[in-house]
């Protein structure tokens, strides 16, 4: 076992994770002295009657002051700000946050503005800006993806000068995550495919990249064994109780690994894309997982070899050549993105150029790619990745997983 | 997957070289400017409060130190703490110097009065100070558990578990060869029980790593480390390593050992260390967890859902996936016997492998029957 010189590992969340688990949140509310919550959520959660079975689940010791379900897809300042006034307003004492990324980063920042008493988020943006406890969070993700429950990270968009806002700090661990397979119940099958394999890219790159330390991979490599084995049955079967629990918790295994090992390239250029042209996150992490494994193959190949038997297993492992299982674990992922597409009738993009808004147009198109390529330099996850990458890198990288072609080896630098 | 798993650790670990030079930083994060140092007298012979010292110069932060036998009772501690406004603690060293940090911070926030009556999981409320665990040896699991023992009294609560862990070669004490196994075996048993059995995925995954980490260090570490160490010295070059690698995994096995509570090997190690005959020095209580562990696995595999897996951990991916599946059971336990022989021979006295040769009887053993088989819930 290598171990890095120096390495932090944290994740202060309780986690609850089983069937029922949502009916524990009011006894860890009254635990907290926190019986007045604010429930941040948004209109497609409380459309899905999530917000309904929250509801159920919290009994009368515990007082909802009010229901809040205005969160946009990109979690933005004036949206903090608003919901902010609105818990002053309701006198509330605690966050429930019901919903995926873009909700749990918008309660984060509510959650800074009221248990600071300010009205300048900016103020705390950055690393570590917050030296204190902020108010009672509790978690409950309606995806089984972004690993946010758990994760000590914010990002929060200011539109008014199109930049988004960083917000780092251990004191933006929620108090708890609340993983409950009725959340994730009526997940339609590729919204399902592309969270999880936006999970399963937090595992694999906290695997390669260069903040992996011991803890972190024990984490990651649970993570990528749940999502392996149990997404495309959950596809098949999408009310599938025991299995929506296994992705729920392999999003958050894989949220513990990431938040603190750090991501790369496939995070780099899916972060790009999403800014550049909105393309859905988990879209884009699925599509691009495998180049990045096969960009960093000459520098990570024992540790991708390693990803094969979480992956297939430990018979398809045995039976693999050692030499041959690091490219074995590349084919794994590519042919998951395969099966998930066929799974989903085509939903499920292979290529950049399939990713699909609501509307059916093609998100990225071929003349924003130099336009993706120029904004992954600027995003912080680039130092963390095991090879480098110029702008040139970039842009072949981004070529290839727009038609869906193979990387050239030839092409990728080997420093 | 069982019907509920709760996964709490409250603690980030610092690892390496640099964990004591991030300090400053991570106390800063927590608004701690006067940081109460409570230590022991091995630790201070050492110079090891130099090193802390070292790091925290030219910070904001001004640092007070305390070495345990010069400062008397808690009582002294509390009142020093209280009328030098003092912020925060960190406990350098381990076993004593962190269960009185951890009382004195109940004492601090709580009032005095609260260690007069034990308190159960859920009785202390609201947070504690600042804690930051700084340890000299490796230990037992028992300095990063969220759990202090004060005068007789046992007080639980999760926010007892440190802050911060920083774990470092730079700090590290001689270790008795004796301690090292102690630490190395506990940690084992506590992990390899969570892995072979325990359906909470997040327990696992700690346990995993642990159980790499002890076994990429403890043979080697114990073969290296003199029987008679002088703890009250700043361990050899080559083991200092080693033996952050051990107490990292102690600590983490201390985060299990929070959310299990109820470890059969804990349980049969205090269990037979309480009723054999030979001083505890002789049988310390990571040997009888590691020999209550080779019963429990061997009694269990029928039942036992993943003790084929706890090869893994235990050796590698290539030896595991090599193994057939029906014959990983046996391997894993083999692989566990095979270590605790390798063991008794850096012994000179050797050491018991199996309870009968440890002195307990067959009626002791078949008495203790519940605490050495599993049965499926």
């Amino acid at each position: 076992m290598v171990i890095p010189d120096y390495y932090e590992f944290s994740s202060r969340a309780l986690i609850m994770a089983g069937h029922d688990a949502l009916e524990q949140i009011p006894g860890l509310l009254l635990s907290m002295d926190a019986q007045k919550p604010m429930v941040i959520t948004d209109q497609g959660v409380r459309r899905a009657g999530l917000v309904d079975i929250l509801l159920q689940a919290l009994d009368s010791r515990i007082t909802v002051k009010t229901i809040q379900d205005d969160v946009p897809a990109d979690s933005d300042l004036k949206t903090v700000h608003t919901l902010a006034g609105e818990y002053k307003k309701y006198g509330c004492n605690a966050i429930i946050a019901l919903g995926g990324g873009s909700v749990m980063d918008t309660a984060k920042g509510v959650n800074i503005l009221v248990s600071a008493s300010s009205d300048n988020l900016l103020a705390f943006s950055g690393a570590n800006a917050l030296t204190h406890t902020l108010n009672p969070l509790v978690a409950v993700p309606t995806t089984a993806g972004t690993g946010s429950e758990v994760t000590r990270v914010a990002v929060i968009s200011d539109t008014d000068n199109l930049r988004k806002l960083l917000f780092t700090s251990d004191f933006l661990i929620p108090d708890a995550a609340i993983l409950d397979p009725r959340m994730t119940l009526t997940l339609p099958a590729p919204v399902t495919a592309a969270t999880a394999m936006d999970a399963l890219s937090h595992a694999v790159e906290a695997c390669l990249c260069l903040g992996r330390n011991p803890l972190s991979t024990a984490h990651a490599h649970e993570a990528i064994a749940l999502i392996s084995h149990n997404l495309l049955p959950v596809i098949r079967q999408p009310d599938h109780k025991p299995g929506r629990l296994a992705l729920a918790t392999g999003a958050a295994l894989a949220g513990m690994a990431f938040s603190n090992s750090m991501v790369g390239m496939v995070h780099t250029l899916g972060h790009a894309a999403g800014s550049v042209c909105h393309a859905a996150h988990g879209a884009c992490m699925a599509v691009l997982l495998p180049y990045g494994m096969v960009y960093n193959l000459h520098k990570t190949q024992p540790l991708l070899a390693d990803l094969l038997l979480p992956m297939a297993g430990a018979d398809v492992y045995a039976r693999t050549q050692p030499a041959d299982r690091a490219q074995k674990a590349i084919d794994w992922v590519d042919r998951m993105n395969q099966r998930l597409h066929q799974a989903t009738a085509g939903a499920h993009a292979v290529c950049l150029r399939e990713i699909k808004s609501q509307d059916g147009k093609s998100r990225v198109t071929g003349h924003l790619l130099p336009k993706i390529a120029h904004t992954a330099l600027g995003d912080g996850s680039i130092f963390y990745n095991p090879e480098d990458l110029d702008y040139d890198d970039c842009l072949m990288v981004l070529e290839a997983a727009f038609d869906g072609a193979p990387l050239d080896p030839s092409r990728v630098k080997k420093g | 997957m069982i019907a509920l798993n709760h996964f709490l650790c409250r603690t980030k670990t610092a690892f390496g070289t640099q964990a004591l030079t991030h300090l400053p930083f991570d106390l800063s994060g927590m608004n701690a400017r006067k940081p109460f140092v409570i230590t022991d007298q091995a630790a201070r012979d050492a110079g090891v409060h130099l090193a802390l010292a070292r790091a925290c110069r030219d910070t904001h932060l001004a640092l007070g130190v305390v070495t345990l036998t010069e400062a008397g009772d808690l009582e002294t501690l509390y009142h020093l703490f209280v009328d030098k406004g003092y912020d925060s603690i960190i406990a350098l060293g381990t076993g004593q110097v962190v269960q009185t940090a951890k009382a004195l911070n109940l004492a601090v926030c709580h009032g005095p009065e609260r260690l007069r009556s034990p308190a159960g999981p859920g009785q202390i409320k609201g947070p504690l100070l600042p804690l930051v665990y700084i340890p000299t040896h490796p230990e037992t699991g028992q300095d990063t558990a969220g759990e202090t023992f004060f005068s007789g009294h046992c007080f639980v609560s999760a926010n007892l578990m440190p802050d911060i862990a920083v774990i470092t070669a730079d700090t590290m004490l001689g270790t008795p060869r004796t301690a090292v196994l102690d630490s190395g075996l506990s940690s084992l048993a506590t992990c390899c029980e969570t892995f072979a059995f325990s359906g909470n995925l997040f327990a696992r995954s700690y346990a995993h790593a642990v159980i790499c980490l002890v076994m990429d260090t403890l043979l080697p570490l114990a073969q290296q480390s003199d029987h008679g160490e002088l703890l009250c010295q700043k361990a050899g070059k080559l083991q200092q390593l080693p033996l952050a690698k051990l107490a990292h995994a102690a600590a983490v096995s201390g985060y299990i050992q929070s959310n299990l509570p109820d470890l059969k090997t804990r349980q049969a190690g205090a269990h037979i260390t309480a009723i054999h005959p030979a001083p505890s020095a002789a049988l310390s209580s990571g040997l009888c967890m590691a020999l209550a562990l080779v019963h429990l696995l061997e009694n269990s595999k029928d039942t036992c859902p993943w003790l084929g897996k706890l090869l893994l951990p235990l050796t590698d991916a290539a030896h595991y996936a090599g193994v057939t599946g029906p014959e990983q059971p046996d391997a894993s336990v083999r692989v566990i016997r095979e270590l605790l022989h390798a063991l008794s021979e850096t012994l000179p006295q050797g050491m018991p492998k199996t309870l009968d040769a440890a002195g307990l009887t067959s009626r002791q053993i078949s008495e203790m029957s519940d605490l050495l088989t599993y049965v499926q819930p």
